[in-house]
């Protein structure tokens, strides 16, 4: 409508866009499924903080096994935005298994790509001060139930980042 | 009469039909699996059509010759009209002797003319029309599945492939390397809990299913090699896999390989294709064991 009436005015267009409740919607916190790039980053910058990642490969390597690996994509449409797309049986089983992965150890992050590098010491840590003072309060009765389950640091990490909660 | 009521009609007159026994899945152990061969292989030296005169003129070096007994690299004799590769003798060849196999060439790809094999896969796997405007989130697989009403679909592929994409969720599970799963049992059924209560519990619950039943049955195959079974690997392996898996819980399945790469030289060629063939054969001989009736192979060209 704005494009028509406004003969293709970019300014204009984009106005409407913004101003839009729709969008609006999509800015708040937890309205969408996060898609694997945005779960991934989120994990690690969660469970690491401002410490700095010195091995990307095994971050690529989830994008892979997650479907949404740096220019993979098949078609020309680009990888979908809808949740649906990224919520499937088998897409949920692998980011169980990711989660696992980035919840139990530093899984290679901060070994440097280099010959004869070691792996600097690190581990994830989720219960940090951004978990007890925001996050907590965010989490459905169901999910601290399975969370007070928890037999380990690894395992409770394992179970916060595969929560409900955590995929939005 | 467009392709929706097309199927419905199928499955109208069901018990007179052979598509018919894919189409009816009540009371039927029918089961579709759909082998997609991905990669470019010269479609017209598989497929030769040997009645065609410009396909000699083109072709006048590495085209094969026609159908002659005395003639090794000759083409094997399909009918009047076609001829199959003599490097597939001794593994699709057969088949076609015992009317186990049949060819439905330019399937999917009457309007495409790009002879791009990239596009091409994408034209097959939407099952839409190459001109005009597509949908990218539709494959004919994903819209086969919702059409049928007692269809249980599967992807053995690692990633859900664009024939599956579309509004019914399809899980998909890779064979190559099915390990114990590191979400234990416990971690499994904590993560269920979370999730009862939201809108994703049907997928999550789904996908534990589908995860622990294949890795039961393939554990199953496992113990049996451990005690002296001959181990299948590469695509026998995950040809068993399939069929077991076809026979016990799915019934349209989807599997994909390579069929070949881009290679210029006759001898080349003449490899690759065997190799694909020999990899779609085993897989029929595996589905053949496990009685699953009709496997369709697609092989994508260009």
């Amino acid at each position: 409508m704005a494009f028509k009436t406004s003969d293709g005015d970019i300014a204009a267009v984009l106005a409407t866009m913004v101003h839009a409740p729709e969008f609006a919607a999509s800015l708040t916190s937890g309205s969408r499924f996060k898609d694997p790039v945005q779960y991934v980053l989120s994990a690690l910058r969660l469970a690491y903080d401002d410490k700095i990642v010195l091995n990307t490969a095994p971050v690529q390597n989830w994008f892979n096994r997650l479907g949404e690996g740096l220019f993979n994509h098949e078609t020309p449409d680009g990888y979908a935005l809808t949740s649906a797309s990224w919520s499937g049986p088998g897409q949920m089983m692998v980011r169980f298994e990711v989660a696992r992965q980035i919840g139990s150890g530093s899984s290679g992050l901060f070994k440097p790509d280099l010959p004869n590098a070691t792996d600097q010491p690190a581990f994830p840590l989720i219960q940090n001060a951004l978990y007890f003072n925001g996050l907590r309060q965010t989490l459905r009765p169901t999910t601290l139930t399975a969370l007070d389950k928890a037999i380990s640091p690894q395992d409770w990490n394992t179970l916060f980042l595969s929560s409900p909660e955590f995929m939005r | 009469m467009n392709r929706r009521d097309l199927i419905k009609a199928f499955a109208a007159i069901a018990p007179l039909t052979v598509a018919g026994r894919v189409w009816a899945a009540p009371a039927t152990d029918a089961r579709l699996l759909v082998v997609f061969l991905r990669g470019a292989y010269d479609a017209a030296n598989v497929l030769v059509p040997v009645s065609s005169d410009f396909y000699y003129n083109s072709r006048p070096t590495l085209g094969i010759a026609r159908p002659d007994a005395g003639n090794p690299n000759g083409a094997l004799p399909l009918g009047p009209e076609w001829g199959l590769h003599p490097a597939l003798r001794d593994s699709i060849f057969p088949l076609w002797g015992k009317r186990e196999i049949a060819f439905v060439p330019f399937a999917g790809t009457m309007d495409d003319l790009t002879r791009s094999h990239f596009e091409t896969q994408d034209t097959i796997e939407l099952g839409q029309s190459a001109s005009g405007t597509r949908d990218y989130r539709s494959g004919f697989m994903s819209r086969l599945a919702t059409e049928l009403s007692r269809a249980k679909p599967i992807a053995f592929t690692e990633q859900l492939p664009l024939m599956f994409r579309g509004k019914s969720q399809i899980p998909n599970i890779g064979l190559g390397n099915v390990g114990k799963p590191g979400v234990d049992d416990r971690q499994a059924q904590l993560i269920k809990d979370m999730y009862a209560q939201s809108n994703l519990a049907a997928s999550v619950s789904e996908g534990f299913r589908v995860r622990d039943d294949v890795y039961r049955s393939i554990s199953e195959e496992m113990t049996a090699a451990n005690r002296g079974a001959v181990s299948p690997r590469g695509f026998e392996l995950s040809a068993r896999r399939i069929g077991r898996l076809m026979r016990e819980q799915f019934n349209l399945g989807l599997s994909t390989s390579a069929a070949g790469t881009h290679t210029s030289t006759k001898g080349r060629r003449q490899d690759i294709s065997r190799t694909g063939s020999a990899n779609l054969a085993a897989r029929l001989q595996a589905f053949r064991r496990k009685s699953v009736r009709r496997v369709g192979a697609i092989p994508s060209s260009s």
